[in-house]
């Protein structure tokens, strides 16, 4: 409560400190050309939201997905290693409970229900908007955290334009990038094609073995490199838009990709290089059709996608005299196949409706096989259908309210009638101070492992049930060349049978429906853009409190934060920039993050010290007529900490990354 | 100034001081005849600790190796076996064995560049075997060197898991997705018979009479239909002479005896089962029930026939011993580490 004290008190203090020459501000800023003002952490009239700028993301072309939003948001990544697997805890929850959607297909895996962000690179995307809480309900059902979207679009001015990228960086990591667009008014196209490569053999000091000096009987550290660990992916993305007559357009996106990687053993491993060998693979299509028109008071789009993700996991062990022995061969094609139908109609200036449909079809075909043991798997089918309607209406001038309801259904069967009711208020129609809170429910329904995997699958679960609430305000004002953003969001929600796999007596794994848990925080930000002379800045910063607390009944970890959610995290991005000089710094936390589901400290391993990452980018533009040419220079975990953001997983000191684009 | 504000942040993560802030503060001495608890933690976490419990002072020091020496155990600590003066902790995921001294707690050794080793067994000074879930070979190790120093290929039984030895037979169970009893002739050092048994044969323990108790605990799955058995076998004829077999569905763990050789003890779901070696049949009622979320190791004091049985709770935190009498009274509990499996007694 502290905190939350603290937080309102600052935030309050904030708007103290407005200026008069706010009350000039309409509810329209006018831009100058050369800023970009991000709208972070929105919280219109409709949603919760976060906006990533578009300078942000064209600074941060060659990271992924993971860095990208544990850098400007406030989503918490778990991330096992450089290259190794990410997820997200969005608002405390589980990975399963933040969604990506990409253009309107949702990319969660059907079978696991979470998302590896280590595997989307930024490079195909131009717009990452996140919906916080309830606000995902706008696009569909499940994210009890939120949703993550990712969009591309057309740009009806281009004739001939993309750019070239190369970039090298230490562990021989090579990034290349090629993006063409081409069209008129009428058509456009855009191709872009990306290589992704890195060794991933940083050396270091393995500090968790240690040999005994027979002499002395110190210890010797072995320095070591971070062997099995390579990656490889490359992807091809190809958009197409039609502008068909003045009211309709056509799109149709596709995204082909490939990944290839190793796990590298953790810390303590000393068994011999032959043993515990993996491999995962994963290729996966992705195709996005969507047809919308505009009418004069209404509009209607139709979405039909797929989503075929065909993954592979193998550890072997190398015997000398004895044959290969496979440990583990997982192997599953995944099948999505989405369709949409929205319509919207613009009664008048004060109240719109919106209705959808969705319905789409989940497939699984899941093989395992540990070393001889027979193969086991199945292969399931699921049909999730969804109906919305959205009422949103502008009461007066101060205030407007939003009303939504979804009617989930699986296999034609009713699943949860789910609302949304939002009132936001503006307490002074001429300034840009926006109030708005929400209470809605939601559902997670189990993935098809969580029915069906064998052994432990289990067929009687039910769907996670989520109860929300949230309070947040949000304002832009301006002094001078200065503009200054803030927003606060307060949130609660509280799931019940929360699905979790525990142990059983039969010697397996078994998801049950076990869990009451309750998560709450604050998430607040600010930015500050101006000039100074000839130079322009940014900072823009992010700070979440979260607590997810276990209050299943009989649980031996009631009361307790549920392990791996920091109660604390932050980032903050600071940019400077003169003439064609660029200088940025990027500024990451988290708090204690710990192991075990009872908040003990008693062993080093039951927790993770807090975790601080400064990274700094030195770029510099060379203007050629129309096109550009721009270098870059990262230098990444500056001050070349060792650390662990993961229990004994290795991860790189300071690294560099050196990145030339062109653009035409 | 900005730049000065988050350049305060920088250096925080010193992962060496961490360590160090934590380390044991003076010399631990483990009691005589203390238990020792090996806690596997969680797989890939890295989270593996040694608990030593003082059975006279009901006291526990747990993360002992960690604390003593600095160094985490590793990944899915398998078993512990005492030889001389020497505790050989057998550290499944990591690969090694690590050798402390049992009086200390004290980093001694380390018998390193294995597949995914499971247990140790000394036959002398000189020789030792180590069974491997997934090398396909037993290896042979100098205790003296802490050397590896040969092989017995077993090719087609890749998991080999616990060894009990009768003159100069070593009898080793093959577990995963197996269904045989080796048979070794440790001068040799060469496997010489192939006993077939039930579904998956873990635990394995010598009683009184010079026979040999195999658990066999059918194959893992959602219905898969074949029952566990406890078996006895003969190591005179090598062959099985009796075999008791479970009700469909029963998962029968971690098969003990205890110091006379006089009772195996076993156990199924949250009960711990006692069985008089002369028993014509498998025993209807435990000998404790326990209000356990969920049993996971259990172990037998050779000397005063107390029964540890750890309850391993949502494997995500410290998990509760409980101490019974020889009678089935409760004596104590305590907490140990995360997953506590085995039990050690340096007696």
């Amino acid at each position: 409560m502290r905190i939350f004290f603290f937080l309102s008190l600052f935030w309050l203090g904030l708007h103290s400190f407005v200026p008069l020459q706010a009350q000039s501000l309409t509810d329209t800023l006018k831009i100058e050309t050369v800023q970009i003002i991000g709208k972070k952490n929105s919280l219109n009239f409709n949603e919760t939201r976060t906006e990533i700028d578009s300078s942000a993301l064209a600074r941060s072309t060659t990271v992924r997905l993971s860095e990208l939003l544990s850098q400007n948001t406030p989503v918490f990544i778990k991330e096992y290693g450089r290259g190794a697997m990410a997820t997200a805890s969005f608002r405390g929850t589980a990975p399963s409970h933040t969604k990506v959607s990409w253009n309107g297909l949702e990319l969660n895996s059907p079978m696991l229900g979470m998302v590896d962000f280590s595997l989307i690179p930024v490079y195909f995307t131009e717009e990452v908007k996140l919906l916080h809480g309830s606000s995902s309900l706008t696009e569909s059902a499940g994210a009890l955290g939120g949703t993550i979207q990712l969009d591309n679009k057309a740009n009806w001015n281009n004739t001939v334009s993309g750019k070239i990228l190369t970039g090298y960086g230490s562990y021989n990591t090579l990034d290349e990038y090629i993006q063409f667009n081409i069209g008129n008014k009428k058509i456009q196209s855009k191709s872009a094609v990306f290589f992704n490569a890195s060794d991933n053999d940083f050396q270091f000091v393995n500090k968790l073995n240690a040999a005994l000096d027979p002499v002395t009987g110190d210890y010797i550290y072995p320095t070591v490199r971070n062997d099995h660990a390579g990656y490889r992916n490359y992807g091809f993305l190809q958009e197409l838009y039609l502008q068909a007559g003045i009211n309709n357009t056509l799109s149709l996106k596709t995204w082909i990709q490939h990944n290839d990687r190793s796990i590298p053993q953790l810390l303590t491993n000393e068994s011999n290089d032959a043993a515990n060998i993996n491999r995962q693979t994963e290729n996966a299509l992705r195709s996005v059709a969507e047809w919308k028109h505009f009418g004069i008071k209404s509009r209607f789009s139709i979405l039909s996608a797929i989503n075929l993700q065909n993954s592979s996991y193998t550890v072997e062990n190398m015997v000398s005299g004895a044959p290969v022995q496979i440990v583990t061969d997982a192997n599953a094609k995944m099948l999505s196949f989405v369709n949409k139908f929205s319509y919207h109609y613009q009664f008048n200036e004060s109240i719109s409706l919106v209705t959808g449909l969705d319905a789409s079809l989940q497939s699984v075909n899941s093989e395992n096989q540990v070393r001889a043991a027979p193969v086991t798997g199945y292969h399931k089918e699921r049909v999730e259908n969804s109906l919305h309607a959205i009422v949103e209406t502008r009461l007066n001038e101060r205030w407007s309210a939003f009303f939504l309801l979804r009617e989930e259904l699986i296999n034609l069967s009713h699943v949860a009638l789910l609302p949304v009711l939002r009132i936001s208020l503006r307490p002074n129609p001429q300034k840009t101070l926006v109030i708005s809170g929400s209470a809605s429910g939601n559902t997670h329904p189990p993935t098809l492992n969580d029915l069906y995997y064998i052994p432990g699958g289990n067929p009687s679960l039910k769907s996670e049930k989520g109860t929300l609430f949230d309070l947040g305000a949000v304002d832009d004002f301006a002094f001078g060349l200065n503009r200054i953003h803030t927003g606060i969001s307060l949130f609660t929600s509280l799931v019940r049978d929360w699905i979790i796999w525990l142990p059983t007596f039969q010697g397996y794994w078994e998801p049950g429906n076990i869990e009451k848990v309750k998560s709450s925080g604050i998430e607040t930000n600010v930015g500050w853009n101006g000039k100074l002379r000839s130079a322009g800045f940014d900072i823009k910063g992010n700070y979440a409190w979260t607590r997810t607390i276990n209050f299943s009944e009989n649980s031996p970890a009631y009361g307790k934060q549920l392990p791996y959610i920091p109660e604390h995290s932050a980032n903050v991005n600071a940019n400077l920039s003169w003439s064609h000089y660029r200088i940025g710094w990027i500024w990451n936390y988290y708090s204690k993050r710990y192991t075990t589901t009872t908040k003990s400290e008693e062993t080093l391993s039951d927790y993770i010290y807090p975790y601080f990452m400064n990274n700094l980018h030195l770029s510099m533009v060379v203007p050629l007529k129309e096109n550009k040419l721009t270098a870059e220079f990262k230098v990444l975990n500056i001050f070349n900490e060792e650390y662990r953001t993961v229990l004994q997983r290795p991860m790189p000191g300071r690294n560099y990354q050196f990145v030339l684009r062109y653009d035409f | 100034m900005i730049f000065l504000l988050l350049s305060l942040c920088s250096g925080c993560m010193k992962d060496d001081q961490w360590v160090q802030d934590h380390l044991q503060q003076g010399n631990i001495q483990i009691p005589e005849g203390g238990l020792f608890v090996v806690n596997e933690g969680n797989f890939m976490y890295g989270n593996a600790t040694l608990s030593c419990y003082d059975t006279l002072k009901k006291v526990v020091q747990n993360d002992l190796f960690y604390k003593v020496n600095g160094l985490p155990l590793g990944d899915v600590a398998e078993s512990m076996t005492i030889w001389k003066s020497g505790g050989y902790v057998v550290v499944n995921n990591s690969g090694k064995i690590y050798v402390l001294d049992i009086g200390s707690g004290k980093y001694a050794g380390k018998i390193t560049g294995l597949t995914s080793p499971r247990f140790i067994h000394f036959i002398n000074d000189q020789k030792a075997y180590v069974t491997d879930l997934y090398a396909g070979k037993i290896s042979i190790v100098n205790p003296a060197t802490n050397m590896v120093t040969g092989l017995i290929p077993c090719p087609l039984h890749p998991s080999t898991e616990e060894m009990v030895q009768f003159g100069n037979l070593l009898f080793v169970t093959c577990w995963s997705g197996d269904k045989t009893v080796l048979v070794i002739d440790t001068d040799k050092d060469q496997i010489i018979r192939e006993i077939s048994t039930g579904e998956q044969p873990c635990g394995l323990v010598l009683d009184r009479f010079d026979k040999i108790w195999v658990l066999c605990q059918s194959t893992p799955g959602n219905n898969t239909g074949n029952m566990a058995v406890l078996q006895r076998i003969d190591p005179g004829t090598k062959t099985i002479d009796k075999s008791f077999i479970f009700a469909t569905g029963s998962k029968p763990v971690k098969l003990n005896v205890d110091g006379k050789g006089e009772n195996i003890f076993y156990l199924l779901g949250n009960e711990v089962y006692k069985m008089h070696v002369l028993a014509s049949q498998l025993p209807v009622m435990p000998f404790v029930r326990l209000q356990a979320k969920l049993l996971y190791g259990l172990g037998i004091d050779p000397v005063n026939g107390n029964v540890y049985v750890s309850d391993a709770l949502d494997y995500q935190q410290s998990g509760v011993i409980s101490r019974f009498s020889e009678t089935g009274v409760l004596i104590s509990t305590f907490k140990a580490g995360i997953i506590p499996g085995r039990f050690c007694f340096s007696k």
